[in-house]
This record gives structure tokens, sequence and C-alpha cells, in this order.
């Protein structure tokens, strides 16, 4: 008997003695169910994530902090929430590893598929962000005590980081202006020469700005003043009237240079 | 007329046994060769080919008989291949390859000249061993099996440009080994 038949018998015969057996059609079916799932579970994972990072930038302020010089950009780095950034790294190469079981996957470069990838993860975030969710779930996680949700909440939606300080301007003052806070403190913000603002802008009373400075007592000794979007702080200043600088009527101002 | 490769497997699905043995009869000399200039077995490569057709007919059922038969065949053969070369761990197997993550504008390269291909068919039995794993198989799946570019990107699970790509690095390298050889040679 040739090598040819040798083979085919050997298997031929492995199989009616019942030493091989096929696999099921529904163990393949399962297994591309379970990878489609896969999917799935990574890109809410990862979308999920990214609006959590967005969301703990805007609620600690850290958001508007590397407009403000160096400084700024070196606390915006060291505050950065980089547990969050590395899981959703991980979900990111699951995903890709998980999408290159397909054709679609494989065939592309890596590059493209993880340009992709991103550029669909982040459009998913930017819609989260345009909607309350995670204002909702944090109101919600401060009640109950659903295990990794609550914690993440209570970790990352309270955070309060040093010389980080977010508020309504109440009262214009000859240096500076009185913040009231977030948490509902009134602070003296001392603006001088040396605080970056951006420019052309005026500061006025009722305006909702981001401040970055050492506190000492109740003193900010300000770096740097950045007025903020109300639409996307506004569920952070209850009590706060809404306020359009363009709009409303300056009553004192504070501009660069003035006393 | 004669069955395609892609109804025989229907017919294996459907629990006909005796079908896989047309569709060994198609590919086991294919597998060995395969096997032959991919894994350099010195000898006819029988247990390892045996291998792969018992793992075709174990997972059978996962073949989609609306797309080509002889890309998913191959695949199952490059996996049996690449485990049994990191059970020797004669090469390293590389799970990172930067070919795979830059996009390659290589097009699929005309058929050679008669003479061309002769002269590559030299340089390859010649310095084919010599060639590392990635791209000893691009080359041998090419040029031995006659497969086209997509059908290798299938096999290796890699874009269709990186398969451009390793195939004109692999022949020149070829080129270059067998210059060396022949220089010392003289």
């Amino acid at each position: 008997m040739n090598n040819k038949h040798k083979v085919k018998d050997i298997i031929l015969d492995k199989i009616k003695h019942g030493e091989v057996a096929m696999r099921p059609r529904w163990y393949f079916v399962l297994k591309s169910i379970l990878v489609v799932s896969g999917i799935i579970i990574g890109a809410i994972g990862l979308v999920y994530t990214l609006s959590f990072i967005l969301f703990f930038l805007r609620q600690s302020g850290l958001f508007f902090v590397p407009l403000i010089g160096f400084r700024g950009l070196a606390t915006f780095i060291i505050s950065s929430p980089w547990l969050l950034i590395l899981v959703a790294c991980v979900f990111l190469v699951a995903l890709e590893l998980l999408v290159r079981q397909y054709s679609f996957g494989y065939r592309t470069p890596l590059l493209y598929m993880l340009f992709g990838i991103i550029s669909i993860s982040f459009l998913g975030t930017y819609g989260i962000a345009k909607t309350t969710m995670h204002d909702r779930l944090q109101a919600f996680s401060e009640n109950t005590n659903v295990p990794i949700f609550s914690p993440l909440y209570k970790e990352y939606g309270k955070r309060e980081l040093p010389n980080i300080h977010m508020g309504t301007i109440v009262e214009i003052t000859d240096d500076g202006f009185i913040l009231e806070t977030i948490r509902n403190e009134q602070l003296h913000v001392h603006v001088s020469e040396q605080t970056r603002f951006p420019r052309n802008i005026t500061f006025t009373e009722k305006q909702f700005v981001g401040v970055f400075g050492e506190r000492t007592g109740d003193t900010i000794v300000a770096e740097g003043v950045r007025p903020l979007r109300d639409d996307m702080w506004r569920h952070i200043k209850p009590g706060h009237e809404s306020t359009n600088t363009q709009t409303k009527p300056e009553v004192r101002g504070i501009r660069r240079g003035m006393k | 007329m004669e069955m395609s490769d892609e109804e025989v497997a229907e017919r294996v699905q459907r629990g006909e046994t005796d079908a896989l043995g047309i569709l060994i009869d198609r590919y086991e000399a294919k597998l060995k060769r395969y096997a032959k200039k991919f894994l350099l077995f010195e000898d006819d490569a029988t247990d390892m080919v045996q291998d792969v057709f018992i793992k075709i007919y174990t997972n059978i059922q996962s073949f989609d008989s609306s797309k080509r038969f002889s890309p998913w065949i191959y695949r199952i053969a490059h996996n049996a291949y690449i485990n049994e070369i990191k059970r020797r761990g004669k090469a390293p197997v590389s799970f990172f390859d930067p070919d795979t993550i830059f996009p390659h504008p290589v097009a699929e390269e005309k058929t050679d000249s008669v003479a061309q291909e002769n002269e590559l068919k030299k340089m390859m039995q010649h310095s084919l061993t010599q060639l590392s794993i990635k791209y000893r198989e691009p080359l041998v799946l090419h040029f031995y099996e006659d497969m086209s570019y997509k059908d290798i990107s299938e096999v290796l699970r890699i874009p269709t440009s990186t398969v451009g790509v390793r195939i004109k690095r692999g022949k020149e390298k070829l080129e270059a080994l067998y210059r060396k050889t022949i220089r010392e040679y003289e």
C-alpha cells in the first residue's frame, strides 16, 4: 500500500471507528455568537469608558486646565485618569483582536482599523457627551451600591483636584472677583498681570468660570481664568442661572490690566 | 462533470464521510509539498498531513460553502505547521509584524517570463532554506502552490498589500542569498 492510500485509509478508518469526530455546527455558531458578543461588549465598553473620561475631565475642571500654560498642562498630565485610559486601551486592543477574526478585519492594515475603531468610538463618545447619561448615573449611584459602577462614580465623579476651582462670579472686586464655587463656597479670586485669560474677554457677574491657582484659606491667587460654557456644566451648578456673556448686560467687568 | 471542492466539502458536512476521501486525493500531495517547502521537512511529512486532514474533518462544519475551499484548507494547514514550528522551537514565530500596521501600495506582479520563473525556481531550490519563515511562506504559497495574493492573505490573515511586500522582499532576499552563495562558491 503506498503512502497516498495509507493516509486516506487511516483517516477514513479512524472516522468509521469513532476515533475522530466532527464538531457539530452549533459549536461554531456559538463561537461566532461569542465573538460578535465580544465585539458588541468591547465597543460599548470602549465608548462608555471614553465618555466617562470626558465626564471626569468636565466634572473635575481638568478640561480647561491645559489651556493655562505649562503648569496647567503639567497638572492635566498628572491628574488625568490614567487607570481609565488604560482600561480604554485594553478595550481597544480587545476590539481590534476580535474584529481581526473577520476577513474585513485582517485584510485591513492595523493602522486603518485602529483609526476606524477610534473614529467610531469618538463619534459615540460625542453622542453620549451631548446627553445627561453620566450625570443621571452619578445621581443614581449616590443612592445605590452597585459593584464597580457606584464606586466608579463616587471615586471619579466627585473628585476634587488641587488648584482647580469652578463656579460663578458673584461680584467683581478691585483685584479680581468673588467666586461662588460649585460646592457653595465663596472664594476671593486675586487676578494680577500674571493671570492668564483669553484675549479680549470681559468677565462679568453671574458668569460661570474655571479658575486655576493655589488656594490659601478663602483666597485663590489665579494663574489662569477661563470662561466655561454653561451647557457643559449645567448639571454641576444647581441654582445658578444660565448666563450668556454676549447678551447679558455687563455690571462691572475685569479685563486684562484692569484693577 | 467533476464536483468542485466546495460541493465535496458540503457532502462531508452532510455526513458523507467517504467524500472526505476525494478531498484527501486532491490535496494530500499539495499539503505535503507545502509542508516540505515551508517546514523544510526531509521526510515525506505524512504524519503532519494526516493530522491536518483530521483537523479538516473535525472543523468541516465551520467551512462556509459560499466561499472558496482552497484558502480554508491551507489556513488549517498553516496553523498546524506554525504549531509544529513552535513545538520544535526551530525558528521564532512573531505575533507582531510592522508590515501589517501600515498600508503598502504593492500591486500583484504580472506573470514572470519562463526564463525569469525558472531562474526564481532555481534560486528558491537553492536558498529557500536560508530564508526566514515570514518570507518563505508567502513565496512557497505563491510560486509552488500557485495562490493569488488575495488567497494568501486569507491563509495568513494579513492584508493583501502585506503579502505583496513580503513576496517582493522575499524575492530580493532570495536573490541576495543566491548571489552570495555563488560568489563564495566561485
